[in-house]
């Protein structure tokens, strides 16, 4: 998804001489073609990520608008205030792509883990954010809001997401049963999802757009017609979209039971793959096809 | 020129009093920093938003009373405006807010100004804008920000030559004296080891800093001018005095205060 991204971007930039794409020296062999094709819209700030965001503040102060791009465990927590005082409050365009979301980096430890990193955004008025499970999406999403700038976050996983052509905020499972449960994810978990569904036999909600999704009539529509929700993410509950389904729930006198399935705290164990962390916190494919 | 800095103090210790807000000790200090680079663009342009206007950041925020007031001897805030500094409903809060007409960034936690004001400089030099300059006013105490480095750092590497950073060195950051706090110390050799070409000016002098600005612009590099001032300048019981960062003025300290740049 990254690089097809990145593409699309590039190829935006020869019709639209606003974009300005930032990045703090991450993107190798794949920023290059920045530089090579568009020196005076490209810049690489360093290993500086406050100087990231405050620059592209400048830079939108100027008319530009920032894509920004690093890997998402640098993005949120070691800029908040710069994106809090720099684009929130000046109601700035600016687009972030993180990359590396959820448990992507796997053995790298803890401090690339990035499973709590969207939820800090939430508090941010304005902000919306991404985290496809679509290609088809991502693209798409990246088209408008170059085209109707305003700030947003979209939060790149590695895997395949072309099973989905969808262009919607969400996906849904084609026969929704509207019975018993509903699983809802996002993101890196899309292919566990689908597999979860091989067979037609689940119900499954895969949203691109994470939020604001509070007052999303379509979904708390869906939502209803169902029992149980089954809430499955690679980011803490507490900030995630469980968070946000609790709330729609009070707002929406929703009956729904709501359960959910996250990472809960820090992982300081060595795992060489995603699955490794998923299996820890009960969000792989074999957990999860026992739940109902 | 004198007058004009005494008009501003006048007008500084009016807003203070009538909202008892905080932060004189700071306003006073860069009063004359922030004639000098007002008195050198073209405020008009400001006035009507050109894009190729020169971008002017007040990185230490709390020097709201004194930016308003220049900016309003400057023709870009009114007096109608102004008297509303600090009191309810009014868009002049006491830090710097772009809620302010011709204010270009609000500012207030530190060390986030200079940033911006580069990527205000990377901007104008991608867009052409070949006369058009970026100012950014600093403190010393807002020195010890790591920020602050980063964005000197590429500002140096990039040669931002429409770049200019005037660092108000009054000695004073908030409870105490910046030097003991973490010094600063050479602080000339740290500029220019970061590619930067420095001054140290008298930072009560106006023509000192125009002299600097005029002098030291588009020349190859970032020029950064260090500007020596006294805390509480112009009021005998605040300067170099750390508490006059929190105090507030009561009328008999207001009047003694007037009475002193009145009789100038």
């Amino acid at each position: 998804m990254r690089n097809i991204v990145i593409e699309k971007i590039h190829s935006l930039m020869k019709k639209n001489d606003k974009i300005f794409f930032l990045t703090a020296d991450m993107g190798i062999n794949l920023v290059e073609i920045f530089k090579k094709d568009y020196p005076k819209r490209y810049l690489n700030v360093g290993i500086a990520e406050q100087n990231l965001i405050s620059i592209s503040a400048g830079l939108a102060n100027l008319g530009y608008v920032p894509v920004v791009y690093t890997i998402s465990n640098f993005l949120i927590h070691r800029c908040y205030e710069q994106l809090r005082n720099d684009i929130v409050l000046h109601n700035y365009p600016i687009i972030l792509l993180g990359t590396s979301s959820g448990y992507d980096n796997a053995p790298l430890g803890p401090t690339h883990h990035v499973i709590d990193d969207w939820g800090h955004l939430k508090n941010f008025e304005n902000f919306e954010i991404f985290s496809p499970v679509s290609n088809h999406f991502a693209i798409s999403k990246i088209e408008e809001v170059l085209d109707k700038p305003r700030p947003c976050f979209f939060r790149l996983a590695k895997g395949d997401f072309s099973k989905i052509e969808d262009k919607k905020d969400f996906y849904i499972t084609k026969k929704l049963k509207g019975d018993e449960t509903l699983f809802i994810s996002y993101g890196n978990l899309t292919s566990t999802l689908l597999k979860l569904n091989n067979d037609n036999s689940r119900n499954i909600m895969l949203l691109n757009k994470i939020h604001p999704i509070l007052d999303n009539t379509e979904i708390i529509e869906t939502v209803k017609r169902f029992k149980k929700l089954i809430i499955v993410e690679d980011h803490f509950s507490i900030s995630g979209i469980y968070s946000t389904f609790c709330i729609m729930k009070n707002k929406y006198s929703l009956k729904q039971d709501i359960v959910s399935f996250s990472p809960n705290k820090y992982d300081l164990k060595v795992g060489t793959t995603q699955e490794f962390y998923l299996k820890k916190n009960k969000l792989d494919y074999e957990s999860l096809k026992k739940l109902h | 020129m004198l007058n004009i800095s005494k008009s501003i103090r006048l007008r500084i210790l009016e807003i203070l009093f009538k909202s008892k807000a905080s932060h004189l000790g700071t306003s006073m200090s860069c009063v004359e920093i922030l004639i000098s680079v007002y008195s050198t663009i073209d405020c008009k342009k400001i006035l009507v938003k050109a894009e190729d206007r020169c971008r002017v950041l007040v990185s230490k925020g709390h020097a709201a009373a004194s930016t308003y007031a220049t900016m309003h001897h400057f023709g870009l805030i009114t007096y109608e405006n102004l008297k509303t500094y600090h009191l309810d409903n009014s868009d002049l809060c006491g830090h710097v807010s772009h809620g302010v007409s011709c204010v270009e960034h609000s500012t207030g936690a530190l060390g986030h100004g200079m940033p911006v004001a580069v990527g205000c400089a990377v901007g104008l030099k991608a867009k052409g804008f070949k006369r058009a300059r970026s100012f950014v006013v600093c403190g010393d105490g807002e020195l010890q920000e790591g920020s602050i480095w980063e964005a000197l750092l590429l500002a140096g590497h990039l040669k931002l030559e429409n770049f200019c950073l005037l660092v108000d060195y009054n000695k004073i950051s908030s409870i105490t004296l910046t030097n003991n706090v973490s010094n600063l110390e050479p602080l000339k050799n740290k500029f220019e080891s970061f590619s930067c070409s420095c001054e140290i000016v008298d930072g009560h002098n106006i023509n000192q800093i125009k002299n600097s600005i005029k002098s030291n612009m588009f020349k190859g590099k970032p020029h950064v001018i260090i500007c020596n001032t006294i805390k509480g300048k112009d009021v005998p019981f605040a300067e170099n005095q750390p508490d006059w960062h929190y105090k507030t003025l009561d009328e008999k300290l207001f009047i003694e205060a007037k009475q002193h740049l009145n009789n100038q």
